[in-house]
């Protein structure tokens, strides 16, 4: 059996960042959200980084052109971009992350970042 | 209106390739003005990175900058007014509380870097942030400070940081955030580099100014004391 949808007054807002990947070598999805979750929780504690809801979305994750697109509750924007601005290595490759923009649908992440739909 | 992002790269015995690294880097991650700073000692510092950075093709604005680092005020004095005449921005490295007082008021220092390197304490009062602000010195947070330290280091870190970041908004203090990253791999987009005095207690706009204004504002007081009849912000020697 499949949970109803919740109304929309009582739905979270969500934005969703669109990260370029700078490094040698593609970055896989796991270690890249394995990366940004633990030095979330370094940073901002269990408690809050589970109030962010932060989720790296898998089929618009692009390892070969460096792009990726994390979701994240409303208000904890800020906080993200300084996780991601701090993470250097991932998996002992040096890595640059920085963000492209904040977008309040995926739609509009993949028309105005071209972020493009993996299968 | 086009706002311009700044940055700050430490160029200290760095190889043109690697100048050339840093640059293409900082066009990748939005920065509009770049200071390339190294350690002053003379003159000819200065000249080494010109003559490295006048080949490099790039969209974006290189300008230079002198951290100067002296343990005595005396010849930071010294150090300031000869590194003012050559460069676009001059940084007084932090740390030392006289050489700090004593940059806080000199109108012609820009920044004073990190004023809680190696200290248990933020390295500024109220006095001197009031001081800092009659004569327009700027404080200049390090993001690598926060990137490259561990556990208690960073803790203490983002404290002084913190503090600064009170002080400056209740004094009106100028302050500016950069990487002073000396490999491309250090470098940070300025907007992500904001995001940290965003968390450490200033709101999204004034944590933009770091940036933006504050920045721009240097550039712009650095031509005019650079002038010859410059004697103190408003105040100009009269041509006989």
């Amino acid at each position: 059996m499949k949970l109803n949808l919740l109304p929309p007054t009582m739905r979270e807002k969500q934005r969703y960042i669109v990260i370029r990947i700078i490094s040698d070598a593609p970055v896989p999805y796991t270690d890249f959200t394995k990366a940004l979750q633990k030095l979330c929780t370094q940073l901002f504690g269990e408690v809050t980084t589970a109030t962010m809801k932060l989720w790296v979305i898998k089929n618009l994750y692009d390892a070969e052109n460096g792009k990726a697109v994390v979701k994240v509750q409303h208000g904890y924007v800020e906080m993200l971009r300084f996780c991601i601005s701090m993470v250097r290595h991932i998996e002992k490759q040096p890595v640059v992350l920085a963000v492209e923009g904040v977008t309040g649908t995926v739609k509009s992440a993949q028309n105005k970042y071209g972020v493009p739909q993996q299968s | 209106m086009v706002t311009s992002m700044y940055d700050c790269i430490r160029v200290d015995s760095m190889d043109t390739a690697t100048i050339e690294r840093c640059v293409t880097r900082a066009e990748q991650l939005q920065v509009d003005v770049c200071f390339l700073s190294t350690t002053y000692s003379h003159k000819t510092d200065l000249d080494t990175v010109h003559s490295q950075i006048q080949d490099i093709d790039t969209n974006i604005t290189l300008k230079l900058g002198a951290i100067v680092k002296r343990d005595k005020a005396q010849p930071m004095t010294k150090a300031v007014k000869s590194a003012r005449e050559h460069a676009d921005m001059v940084m007084v490295a932090g740390g030392n509380l006289v050489v700090q007082s004593h940059a806080c008021r000199m109108p012609e220092v820009d920044v004073i870097d990190t004023p809680y390197a190696g200290r248990k304490d933020s390295g500024m009062d109220h006095v001197l942030a009031q001081t800092a602000t009659a004569n327009n010195v700027a404080i200049g947070v390090h993001f690598n400070d926060v990137q490259y330290s561990y556990g208690k280091r960073r803790l203490f870190t983002l404290t002084h940081i913190r503090t600064l970041v009170a002080l400056c908004q209740k004094y009106q203090t100028p302050y500016i955030c950069y990487s002073l990253a000396t490999s491309p791999w250090e470098m940070h987009s300025p907007r992500d580099m904001a995001a940290l005095l965003n968390i450490t207690g200033m709101s999204v706009q004034e944590a933009l100014h770091a940036v933006i204004d504050y920045p721009e504002a240097i550039t712009e007081r650095s031509e005019t004391v650079n002038l010859q009849d410059f004697v103190r912000p408003g105040i100009r020697r009269e041509s006989s």
